[in-house]
């Protein structure tokens, strides 16, 4: 829920954070596409979309744990967004990654769940869910491509970012138990 | 690749052209490029040779060669090999080609050249004369201007890991990938917060906490260069949607 306490402005101490996990949220993915590309592992229709979203998700989930606030995930997302504009040149998908940042603030925000064990990985789950549909559907829509193949292979992508997101979250969350049990972070 | 591609980043060249442009124009070209491209399919040729004159003017002729070859492939995959084995056919072969060669060169060239012609601090002061929230542009300097950091950390992790046995090489990746990301990222991620910690102590004592307007070392705005320049682009993607399609309807009619 939105609070008083909650729109009080970020800290630097957050916005570092954030720009830092952004950064490695950033390689990792560059990563691990590359691996899948220099594979050939790329051909699996939906692997690509899982593992960036299970390796990126598992990071988010981090920033979502310490910084249990609205507007934590828009923000990784709008950065996100700026990266996407300024590396690929695509101004629909960086569009992308922005509404599906704010849905699953939204969402967390509307369920109260900032803080709940399984808000984070449903506004996860959320947040690539509409970016990649918004993200795939539009090139389709614009007519990228035209063939029916095309529309199953953007179906089985969507599905595949979907479920990396929730398996990154739970992975994210049993990472962060056993770093909090350590006592390397509160 | 990465490393010499934020090399390239890293390059300035103060007497550029490009460079010196307002990034906001650089910025407004760039969508206004991607955003023909999406919509106007009977002007990607046109497009594409824009695109490939601006590639070679700014040096960059190396990455219109390479995402064009990347294309090629692309489509060789998929309208040669992938759709013969499924039995399924397009209306229009020719576009199905644009689609995945022309546009997909149009777009990473042109984000290429954004993203190497354009200086981060003025990116930054550009985004904030934009009056994007400063806890937007903060996290996005900060992620820019820690990659290559967090490449150095990658590598040294890496090494830690070959220490141990833990990553014999790429292959050991391939057969285990779940114990390697693992043993990656838990560092990476500890020394992530490490760093961010490290980071807002240096930043408070330097005062970028501190409420109210900043000045910058160098003034950004609009002049005739900015102006003339989006005139070009403007005119350009025009004339080229208008003749691609008056051609087109008389080829048809």
């Amino acid at each position: 829920m939105i609070t008083r306490q909650n729109i009080k402005p970020f800290e630097f101490r957050d916005l570092a954070l954030m720009g830092v996990l952004s950064a490695l949220a950033t390689v990792v993915s560059v990563a691990s596409a590359m691996v899948i590309h220099a594979t050939g592992l790329i051909a699996v229709p939906g692997l690509s979309g899982f593992l960036v979203g299970l390796t990126t998700s598992v990071i988010i989930y981090v920033v979502l744990r310490k910084i249990p606030r609205f507007g934590a995930l828009t923000i990784m997302a709008a950065v996100n967004a700026l990266v996407v504009l300024l590396a690929m040149g695509k101004p629909w998908s960086a569009l992308a990654v922005l509404v599906g940042g704010l849905a699953g603030d939204a969402y967390m925000a509307v369920t109260r769940g900032h803080r709940g064990r399984w808000s984070p990985i449903v506004a996860l789950v959320v947040y690539r869910g509409i970016r990649e549909v918004t993200g795939l559907v539009m090139p389709m829509l614009i007519g990228v491509t035209q063939s029916r193949v095309a529309f199953y292979i953007m179906l089985i992508s969507i599905l595949g970012g979907i479920c990396g997101a929730f398996v990154g979250g739970l992975s994210g969350r049993s990472l962060m138990d056993r770093l909090a049990k350590s006592g390397v972070v509160r | 690749m990465i490393r010499s591609f934020l090399q390239k980043m890293g390059e300035r060249e103060p007497g550029d052209f490009f460079e010196r442009l307002d990034p906001r124009a650089k910025l407004i070209a760039l969508t206004l490029v991607t955003v023909a491209a999406s919509l106007e399919r009977e002007a990607l040729v046109g497009l594409y040779a824009i695109i490939s004159a601006l590639a070679i003017v700014s040096g960059l002729w190396k990455m219109l060669v390479f995402s064009t070859i990347g294309g090629i492939v692309m489509w060789l995959g998929f309208a040669n090999l992938l759709m013969p084995l499924t039995g399924d056919t397009v209306e229009d072969p020719f576009m199905l080609f644009a689609g995945l060669v022309l546009r997909l060169s149009i777009y990473s060239v042109v984000g290429i050249w954004f993203a190497v012609k354009t200086n981060l601090y003025d990116f930054g002061c550009a985004l904030e004369k934009w009056r994007l929230p400063s806890c937007v542009v903060l996290p996005f300097i900060i992620a820019i201007r820690f990659v290559p950091t967090l490449l150095a950390e990658f590598a040294a992790v890496k090494d830690a890991m070959s220490q141990r046995g833990l990553y014999t090489g790429p292959r050991s990746a391939f057969t285990n990938p779940a114990q390697t990301f693992r043993c990656f990222i838990t560092p990476m991620l500890i020394r992530s917060l490490k760093m961010a910690d490290e980071l807002t102590v240096a930043a408070e004592t330097r005062g970028i906490g501190r409420l109210g307007g900043r000045s910058y070392y160098r003034e950004i705005r609009f002049t005739r260069n900015e102006f003339a320049f989006l005139g070009c682009v403007l005119l350009l993607v025009a004339v080229n949607s208008v003749l691609f399609r008056s051609y087109l309807m008389g080829w048809f009619i």
